[in-house]
C-alpha cells in the first residue's frame, strides 16, 4: 500500500486542490490494524519530511485525505491521523453536478438578485437631482391674468 | 379560390383563376433595367419606347383568396400586368390572380407593385424603408391586407434560382425632420436607380444606399457548369416577361434542325409534353408559336441529337417593340452556356405565348441537385425574411426542416440560416388543408394585441357665453378703476337704468366671472397673439380709464382651454447595473410645480426615458402632472394633481358696487315711501276723522290704501299696518341682490415659492466605508444560478445540489452536500 504525501496550501473547502498540492513523496506502508476509509490512521516509519505533510493520497482507497494529526510513537514510528477530503476525492463528480447556487464569486459583481449582506450604508444616500428642461412656469409671465367676462 | 398544386410534378404552387381579360392589351414585359445602357427605342437611359408598356414581374400566392391585383400605372393608365396572361381569356384588370413561383403555403407577401424600373418618375410611390422581416415588396400603391399571421413557407424548387431584384433609391431625399420616433422618412417620390441581384447589391451597393426600397423575387433559370458550379450570370441584364410562369413546362422536341434567324412555325417542332395541360388555368390550350424576326435578334440555340428526353432548342423571340438593341446581348447572356449539365436527362422550359412572340426561359432540371445550388438558394432566401422549406409534405409531418434566415447584431440578414427546431409545431397553411398541424393548439395563442402607447386625448372646445382675455399687470391695474368710471357722466336718477341697459345688472363687477393669475404665458397657447391686444368689454361697454383703454389679448374662438405641455424628460439611468438600482435602495421622485411629488416605481421605470407632462385647465386652474415612459405618448406610470391658477379676489370691487347699489336702493325706496306715507297719513286722518265724526255728519272717505272699515279702530289699524309696510320697505334690502364674492384660498401663490421647474430627485445607496474588493471571494455575490457547478468559479454557496452523478458513500455525499451549502471554492 502506498500513501503519497503532500503539502496542501488550499482551503479545506477548495474543490480542486491540484494547484495547491506539492508532493513530498510516496511512502509504502503496511497496515498493522484496520484502516477506515473515512478516517484512516496510517503508521509509517518516521522521516523528517513526513512532518511537513498535511495532505495525502492513499492508493488502496483512491481517496485524498487531510492529515489532521501526527502521532510520534516510540520506535521511530509516526502515525498519520487522516480524514477524507470528500471534495477533492470526488471533484469531477461534484463539478459535474447540477446545483442551485445562491451565492457565488463567479459574476464578479453584484447581480440583480437582492443581496442583504452587501455592505450598503444603512442610512447614507447619494442624492442626484436632474432638472427637466426649462419648463413653462415662471414668476413673471408677461400676460398672466386670465380674465373671464360674461358675454360673447 | 382554386388551388392547383400540380406543376408537372416538379414544382408546386398556388394559382388562382382570374377573370376577364383586358382587351386591346398588346404586350407587357419588364426588363431588369441596366440604367447605364440606352433604352431600346429612344436611346435615352431608361426611357421606354412609345407604345411599350411596362410591367414588372410579380408573383405571389393566394392567401385565403384575398389577393389583390397589381395595378401599375403607366402614363396614367392603370393596367393589370397579368391581364394579358394567355390562357386566362377571361382575366380582367381588376381580377385577382397570382403567378406561381413554386410557393406553397401562406406567404406574407404584401401585395403591391414593383416600382417601375424606368426613370420616369411616378409620384404615386411613397417610399419607406423595407425591412428584412416578412416584407418582400417595398412601397405599395395600395395597401394589401394579405399579410397573414400564418407562417410563410416557401417551397423552393431548387431547379430554379431566385433572382432577387433590389430596387434602391437613386436619391436619398429624406424629410429633414425626423418623425416622433426619430426616423427619417424618405420624402416624396423616389426612383429606382438600378436593379441588382441581391448578392450584387449587398456586395457593392449596400453602403451606398442603405435603404432598400423593394425586394422582389423572380424565378429565373440558370444553368450549371459541368462541375456543378453556378456560372457567373449577369442577372442585371436579363429580362423576364411578366407573363411568364416559369413552371409551365413544355418539353419540346425540335426537329427542324439548327435554329437560325427566321420564322418558324410551331409545327417545326413537336411538343412532347405540354405543361399547358398540367398547369391549369394559366395556360391556354394552344399551339406553341415561334415567331421571331431577325430584328429581334438571334436566338441562342442548341441542338442535340435526339434520344430519350432531348434537350431542345431554347427558342426565344423578342417582342416586336422595344429593346432590340439589347436583345442580342441579352439573349446571349441569358442563354449562354446552356448546356445540359452532367447527368441531365432533359431540359425543361416554360414559355409564354402571345400573338407575337414566345419567350422561353429555360431552367435546368437535374435529378441530383448539386448542393452548391441548394446552398446558394438557401442563402438568397435567408435574406428575405421568410421561412422556407424544400419539402412541404415533410414539414407537415415534422420530418423535413423549415429554414429561417439569421439576423446579425445590426438587425440585418447575414446570409446564414438555421432550422426551426420543430417544424410540426408551426402552424402552416398547406394547399391541401388550410387547417394544418395536429399539434397546433389555438388555446395557447395569446389573442391580445399589446401596445406601448397611450395616446393623449384632445380637449374639445366646450363653448360658453363668456369672453376670455389675457391681461398684463398694467391693464389689470386700471381694470377696476375703469369699472368705477362707468357711471361717470351719467345723470343721477338715470344711473340704475344706465347700468341695467349696459350690464343687465346694477353692478358691472358682476360680469366678471373670474380673474385668475397663472404662472406661465398661457396666452401663447390659447390667444391670438398675432393680433394686437384688444379693448376689453364689460357688457357692451369698452373699458377705459382716464382715456386709457383697458386692453388684453382675446382668446381665439373655438378655443379649448385645456392643454398638455411637455415639461421635460430624462433617462433613469441604471447606475449600478445590479439590485442597487431598484427599490428600496434607489428611489426616484418627480417634483413638478403645483403638484404632489410623484414617486416612481423603479421596477417599471428604471432604465427608461421618463417624460413629464403637465395638463392644465385654464378655466379652473387645475393641473395634473403626468409621467410617461419612453415617449410623450408612452405608458403612463404616474399622475399627480394640483392647482396652478391663483384665483384673485374681486370682492373689493363688489363691495363698492354693493354699497352704491344699496345706497341707491335705499334712496329710491325712501323716495317711494314718502309718497306712500303721505297717502297713509291722509288716510289715517281721514279715517280717524271719519271715525270721530261718524256721528256728526258727513266725513270724506279716505282716498286709498286704508282698508275700508266702518270703524275708526280698524282704520287706525290699517294705517299702522301701512306704516309697518313702509318701515319694512325702508329697511328691507332683500330686493337688492347680494353680489359680494368670497375670497378664495390662495394656496397657488404659496406654491410659487417652490421651484417652478420640474426635477427628478434620485436617491441612490452608498457603500459602507472600507475595502470591499474581496466581497465576492469571501461572501459571494447573491445570485440564482441553476446549472453545472463546474461552470462557476470562486467562492460558491449552493442551496441544493444533485449529487447523483457519481458513486460515493452516503456519508461522504452528506459531507459534500453540507460543504456546498456552507460554501466551497470552485
Amino acid at each position: 500500500m502506498m500513501v503519497t504525501l503532500y503539502t496542501n496550501t488550499a482551503d479545506v473547502y477548495k474543490i480542486d486542490k491540484t494547484a495547491a498540492l506539492t508532493q513530498i513523496r510516496q511512502v509504502s506502508f503496511t497496515a498493522t490494524k484496520q484502516i477506515t476509509f473515512l478516517e484512516p490512521r496510517i503508521d509509517l516509519d518516521y522521516a523528517a519530511d513526513i512532518s511537513a505533510a498535511n495532505y495525502c493520497y492513499i492508493d488502496i482507497f483512491g481517496a485524498w485525505y487531510f492529515i489532521e494529526d501526527k502521532i510520534y510513537d516510540i520506535g521511530k514510528k509516526i502515525t498519520l491521523v487522516c480524514s477524507i477530503d470528500p471534495l477533492y476525492t470526488f471533484k469531477d463528480g461534484i463539478l459535474n453536478s447540477d446545483v442551485c447556487c445562491i451565492r457565488s464569486e463567479s459574476p464578479g459583481h453584484p447581480t440583480d438578485v437582492p443581496d442583504s449582506q452587501y455592505p450598503i450604508h444603512p442610512s447614507k444616500k447619494l442624492t442626484e437631482v436632474i432638472k427637466l428642461g426649462t419648463g413653462i412656469f415662471k414668476s413673471d409671465p408677461a400676460y398672466p391674468y386670465f380674465l373671464t367676462v360674461q358675454g360673447t | 379560390m382554386e388551388v392547383n398544386r400540380d406543376f408537372y410534378g416538379y414544382t408546386d404552387g398556388i394559382r388562382i383563376r382570374g377573370g376577364a381579360a383586358t382587351p386591346g392589351y398588346t404586350t407587357t414585359e419588364i426588363y431588369a433595367a441596366n440604367f447605364t445602357g440606352a433604352s431600346p427605342a429612344t436611346e435615352a437611359a431608361g426611357q421606354l419606347a412609345s407604345g411599350v408598356t411596362q410591367g414588372l414581374f410579380e408573383f405571389g400566392a393566394a392567401l385565403d383568396g384575398s389577393i389583390q391585383t397589381h395595378g401599375i400605372p403607366f402614363d396614367g393608365e392603370s393596367y393589370n400586368t397579368l391581364a394579358n396572361f394567355k390562357g386566362i381569356d377571361s382575366m380582367g384588370s381588376t381580377d385577382n390572380m397570382a403567378l406561381s413561383m413554386g410557393i406553397e403555403g401562406s406567404v406574407p407577401i404584401i401585395w403591391g407593385y414593383h416600382p417601375r424600373t424606368s426613370l420616369t418618375y411616378n409620384t404615386n410611390y411613397s417610399a419607406r424603408p423595407v425591412t428584412y422581416t416578412n416584407v418582400l415588396w417595398g412601397p405599395q400603391k395600395s395597401e394589401s391586407p394579405d399579410a397573414t399571421s400564418l407562417v410563410p413557407i416557401i417551397k423552393m424548387d431548387f431547379k430554379t434560382l431566385l433572382y432577387v431584384p433590389i430596387i434602391i433609391a437613386s436619391t436619398n431625399t429624406y424629410n429633414s425632420v425626423p418623425d416622433e420616433y426619430g426616423r427619417l422618412v424618405l420624402n416624396g417620390s423616389w426612383r429606382t436607380a438600378a436593379v441588382f441581384t441581391l448578392e450584387t447589391y449587398l456586395n457593392n451597393y449596400f453602403n451606398v444606399y442603405p435603404t432598400i426600397q423593394a425586394v422582389g423575387l423572380m424565378s429565373f433559370a440558370v444553368d450549371l457548369q459541368e462541375d456543378g458550379t453556378i456560372p457567373g450570370f449577369d442577372f442585371s441584364r436579363c429580362r423576364i416577361s411578366n407573363q411568364i410562369s416559369p413552371f409551365r413546362n413544355l418539353m419540346y422536341n425540335w426537329t427542324a434542325g439548327t435554329v437560325s434567324s427566321g420564322h418558324y412555325a410551331p409545327t417545326d417542332g413537336e411538343i412532347l409534353a405540354s405543361g399547358m395541360d398540367l398547369c391549369g388555368p394559366f395556360m391556354a390550350q394552344r399551339d406553341v408559336v415561334f415567331n421571331y424576326t431577325t430584328t429581334a435578334g438571334v436566338v441562342a440555340q442548341y441542338t442535340e441529337p435526339s434520344g430519350g428526353n432531348i434537350p431542345i432548342i431554347l427558342g426565344c423571340t423578342m417582342p416586336n417593340v422595344g429593346y432590340r438593341r439589347q436583345s442580342p446581348d441579352l439573349i446571349s447572356n441569358f442563354w449562354k452556356g446552356v448546356t445540359p449539365c452532367y447527368g441531365a436527362n432533359h431540359i425543361r422550359f416554360a414559355y409564354q405565348t402571345n400573338a407575337e412572340y414566345i419567350q422561353v426561359p429555360v431552367w435546368y432540371d437535374a435529378p441530383q441537385l448539386p448542393e452548391i445550388l441548394r446552398e446558394a438558394v438557401h442563402r438568397m432566401m435567408s435574406y428575405l425574411g421568410v421561412m422556407w422549406a424544400d419539402d412541404i409534405g415533410g414539414i407537415e409531418t415534422g420530418d423535413r426542416p423549415i429554414y429561417i434566415g439569421t439576423i446579425g447584431d445590426d438587425g440585418l440578414a447575414t446570409g446564414t440560416y438555421t432550422r426551426v427546431s420543430d417544424p410540426s409545431e408551426i402552424r402552416q397553411l398547406s394547399s391541401d388543408d388550410f387547417i394544418n398541424d395536429s399539434t397546433y393548439d389555438p388555446s395557447r395563442i395569446d389573442p391580445n394585441v399589446y401596445t406601448d402607447v397611450m395616446e393623449s386625448g384632445t380637449a374639445p372646445d366646450v363653448g360658453s357665453c363668456n369672453r376670455y382675455y389675457a391681461l398684463d399687470r398694467e391693464n389689470l391695474g386700471i381694470l377696476y378703476s375703469a369699472l368705477t368710471q362707468t357711471l361717470d357722466g351719467v345723470p343721477t336718477g338715470e344711473k340704475e337704468e344706465y347700468l341695467l341697459s349696459h350690464f343687465l345688472t346694477t353692478s358691472p363687477g358682476d360680469l366678471i366671472v373670474s380673474l385668475k393669475w397663472y404662472p406661465f404665458d398661457f396666452y401663447n397657447l390659447f390667444f391670438n397673439t398675432t393680433e394686437q391686444p384688444k379693448i376689453i368689454f364689460i357688457g357692451d361697454l369698452p373699458l377705459e380709464y382716464d382715456q386709457f383703454n383697458v386692453v388684453g389679448y382675446k382668446a381665439r374662438t373655438n378655443t379649448s382651454f385645456s392643454v398638455t405641455t411637455n415639461i421635460g424628460f430624462f433617462k433613469l439611468f441604471r447606475k449600478y447595473g445590479d439590485f442597487r438600482d431598484y427599490s428600496p435602495f434607489t428611489s426616484c421622485t418627480i417634483y413638478t410645480p403645483f403638484c404632489t411629488p410623484i414617486k416612481l416605481d423603479l421596477s417599471v421605470c428604471m432604465d427608461h426615458i421618463i417624460y413629464v407632462q403637465m395638463c392644465i385647465d385654464l378655466l379652473t386652474g387645475a393641473c395634473t402632472a403626468v409621467i410617461r415612459l419612453d415617449s410623450t405618448q408612452g405608458i403612463i406610470v404616474g399622475t399627480s394633481s394640483g392647482s396652478c391658477g391663483v384665483d384673485l379676489p374681486v370682492s373689493s370691487l363688489d363691495q363698492a358696487t354693493y354699497n352704491n347699489a344699496t345706497f341707491s336702493a335705499i334712496q329710491e325706496t325712501k323716495a317711494a315711501n314718502k309718497q306712500l306715507a303721505s297717502q297713509y297719513i291722509g288716510a289715517v286722518s281721514n279715517g280717524v276723522m271719519t271715525a270721530v265724526t261718524a256721528g256728526t255728519g258727513k266725513v270724506p272717505k279716505p282716498a286709498q290704501a286704508v282698508q275700508a272699515g266702518s270703524s275708526g279702530v280698524s282704520g287706525v289699524m290699517g294705517v299702522l299696518r301701512a306704516w309697518d309696510t313702509k318701515i319694512a320697505a325702508d329697511y328691507n334690502l332683500s330686493h337688492i341682490p347680494e353680489h359680494y364674492k368670497e375670497i378664495s384660498t390662495v394656496t397657488s401663490t404659496l406654491s410659487m415659492l417652490l421651484p417652478l421647474n420640474s426635477y427628478a430627485i434620485i436617491e441612490r445607496p452608498q457603500m459602507l466605508p472600507g475595502d470591499h474588493s474581496q466581497y465576492g471571494h469571501t461572501v459571494g455575490y447573491a445570485t440564482l444560478y441553476n446549472g453545472r457547478l463546474g461552470d462557476l468559479s470562486g467562492y460558491t454557496i449552493c442551496q441544493t445540489a444533485d449529487l447523483s452523478g457519481f458513486a460515493a458513500p452516503s456519508s461522504v455525499k452528506d459531507m459534500i452536500y453540507q460543504a456546498l451549502r456552507s460554501g466551497v471554492y470552485v
